[in-house]
């Protein structure tokens, strides 16, 4: 592509020379005085004949004449050093004015030589040679520019189609791109992160990120958010809200990366987001015909089953004639599980709104000897297959929500009695200090295989797989226990020995200065 | 004590009427639906009202606003009796002026005693 520079005009094809006189014996002078170089030498007449001449065919370099009718020399100097196609023609003005002004009037309108008449053929040959020297040099170098400048346009279009290639991926996928400097002024912004937030890359480019497209009530947080990444935290994907040129506000789920110069110092950071709002939408839409569905359902299992378990209470009372032993025995059968199938439909409901947060504790200082009577009152209407509990007589309080705090108990005692053998007790202990206050149920069945021993609390686990149908219970209520005791920010764990036994125990922290998601109500006074 | 039932399920109503006839030995009076039980409130004067969430035209809360708006009525002790057992919709009957909830299934042998210790609560708060 580059052409060797190559300086020496006699190492290429005769320079061509154009002598521009209005004098004939001038023109055939500098015509003979140049002839042994092998210049190929052409003349004019006039300023126009040469402008002609040159526009015609570009000589290598002018010889040109001042005074001159018509148009002078200066004249004609200045048209040609004015037009882009003819300024790097070298021009020597030859003439009999040999005063100081003349030449500098010369020079200014774009000569490169002066020579004085008469002409001197030796410093005519000399100048003559040196200044194609410098117009060959020049030419090459013009050469060589103009090849550089076809390389660096030809290499911009290719970074062009490039990028515009990576800006296609991106607008596909459909991912913002952002880059910030240290200060959170935007440094880059993809074409398609643009279209989310309607304005140009342009309009965006230097201004600040938060200021400009975070919603008012969350820069303080996106701010802080900012430092932390740029400090070097790892905040790897966050999801927040952005502020559209209209003032529409979507959600964008960002994943996050450090810039950082050769030297491995912190520049900015880059951000690819993901928009989610159609999707945190639609979520939103599921979990509220979810809510709704779970409430129908509710109803819809209860109301029947009003109706049976009323009517097994009823002729179990006796109220409506007496029943024969047999007689007795069915119904007490049928009660028995109308009140399984209610808390098979209860545990199902439970864990579903412990999962979508929309069963809260609802915390108070409350007894626990109250709440620990609640739930071993509760187990004598179960029946206990000829297992005896053992409860403490414990004073003190805690923090807790009473009503699913008996659930619990409720739900390890009748797991305890329910894989006792009959003979046996269920022992629960109970350790209250300034740490907290500790529930433990023991009882004296198989005990739980250490392979399960986290496994068990979580939903539909159970040791063995007949148990749903010998035990009753599909395997939710460890799972459910789990989730009232984590509302708590409590813990919850196991210890057992196959053959010998399991202890069940939670702990549950003391009243916290401040809990997030606990709130206080008067003591409950609601029948359940 | 007379009670007076409101609920659109004929079968539970029977079954709400029996455990507090025949277990409670109240004198129990019913309506099947919002409209027919405040009329039945302002004749028949009952001192405890068992009052269904769930039913066709007036439900549950709009009954009860409506029992308010009586005079006859105005005071008289409501107690939900619902399949609706959700804390959000327990606390929206609650801050309706409820004397309580019961939920449903309930045992027919203890509703009596239960209807009775809500209502006794409810007289006892001021």
């Amino acid at each position: 592509m580059r052409e060797p520079l190559n300086p020496e005009p006699d190492a290429g094809p005769p320079a061509h020379l154009l002598v521009v006189d209005d004098e004939p014996r001038n023109r055939e002078l500098l015509a003979i005085m140049l002839a042994p170089a092998g210049y190929v030498v052409g003349a004019a007449a006039s300023g126009a004949a040469a402008l002609a001449m040159v526009a015609r065919h570009p000589p290598d370099l002018i010889l040109l004449d001042v005074m001159m009718p018509d148009m002078d020399g200066y004249q004609v100097a200045a048209r040609l050093k004015g037009d882009p196609a003819t300024k790097h023609i070298p021009i020597v003005m030859v003439t009999a004015l040999d005063d100081r002004e003349s030449r500098l009037r010369g020079l200014n309108s774009g000569a490169e030589d002066f020579l004085t008449k008469p002409v001197d053929r030796i410093e005519l040959s000399t100048r003559v040679r040196n200044l194609l020297r410098l117009k060959a040099c020049g030419d090459c170098v013009e050469k060589q520019n103009h090849a550089l400048e076809a390389e660096v346009r030809s290499r911009t279009a290719d970074l062009r189609l490039e990028r515009d290639r990576a800006e296609r991926y991106l607008d596909a996928a459909e991912i913002m791109l952002l880059a910030l400097d240290l200060e959170g002024r935007i440094t880059l912004v993809n074409r398609y992160a643009c279209s989310i937030l309607e304005w140009t890359a342009e309009e965006l480019l230097g201004r600040s990120w938060i200021d400009s497209c975070c919603p008012a009530g969350t820069r303080g947080a996106i701010r802080t958010s900012f430092a932390h990444l740029a400090g070097g935290e790892n905040v790897a994907t966050v999801e927040n809200a952005i502020l559209t040129r209209s003032g529409v506000t979507r959600r964008i789920e960002w994943r996050h990366t450090l810039l950082r110069d050769d030297e491995g110092r912190v520049t900015g950071t880059l951000s690819s987001g993901t928009d989610v709002t159609a999707h945190r939408q639609r979520l939103e839409e599921v979990e509220a015909l979810k809510t709704g569905f779970l409430s129908t359902v509710s109803h819809e299992l209860r109301t029947p089953l009003t109706s049976i378990r009323g009517s097994l209470g009823l002729l179990a009372s006796e109220v409506l004639g007496p029943l024969s032993d047999e007689g007795r025995g069915v119904v007490a059968i049928a009660e028995r599980n109308a009140c399984r199938l209610l808390v098979l439909i209860n545990d199902i409901l439970d864990i579903e709104r412990l999962e979508t947060g929309t069963m809260e504790p609802h915390c108070t200082l409350v007894s626990i000897d109250s709440v620990l009577r609640r739930a071993v009152d509760s187990m004598a209407t179960l029946g206990q297959h000829g297992v005896t509990l053992q409860a403490p007589d414990i004073s003190g309080t805690m923090w807790a929500d009473p009503d699913r705090i008996v659930q619990v108990l409720v739900n390890l005692l009748s797991n305890a009695v329910k894989f006792s053998p009959p003979g046996t007790a269920v022992t629960i202990a109970v350790a209250c200090d300034a740490g907290g206050v500790e529930f433990r149920v023991t009882d004296r069945g198989r005990g739980v295989p250490a392979a399960l021993r986290q496994a068990i609390f979580e939903r539909f686990r159970q040791v063995e797989t007949s148990d749903a149908r010998e035990k009753g219970g599909i395997g939710l209520g460890l799972a459910i226990c789990q989730s009232i005791i984590e509302q708590h920010h409590g813990t919850i764990g196991l210890d057992s020995t196959e053959g010998a036994g399991s202890t069940f125990w939670f702990r549950l922290p003391p009243r916290p200065a401040l809990h997030a998601g606990a709130r206080l109500r008067p003591a409950d006074a609601r029948a359940s | 004590m007379k009670v007076l039932i409101i609920d659109d399920d004929d079968d539970i109503r029977f079954i709400t009427f029996l455990s507090l006839a025949r277990v409670g030995g109240m004198h129990v009076v019913e309506a099947s639906g919002g409209a027919e039980g405040v009329r039945t409130a302002l004749v028949e004067h009952p001192d405890v009202i068992l009052l269904d969430m769930m039913m066709p035209g007036m439900d549950g809360v709009q009954t009860l606003i409506a029992l308010r708006a009586q005079d006859a009525s105005a005071a008289t002790p409501v107690i939900f009796l619902t399949a609706k057992t959700a804390q959000s919709e327990i606390d929206r009957m609650m801050a309706q002026g409820a004397a309580g909830v019961l939920t449903k299934p309930f045992d027919p042998r203890t509703l009596p005693a239960d209807v009775r210790a809500l209502l006794d609560l409810a007289l006892a708060t001021p």
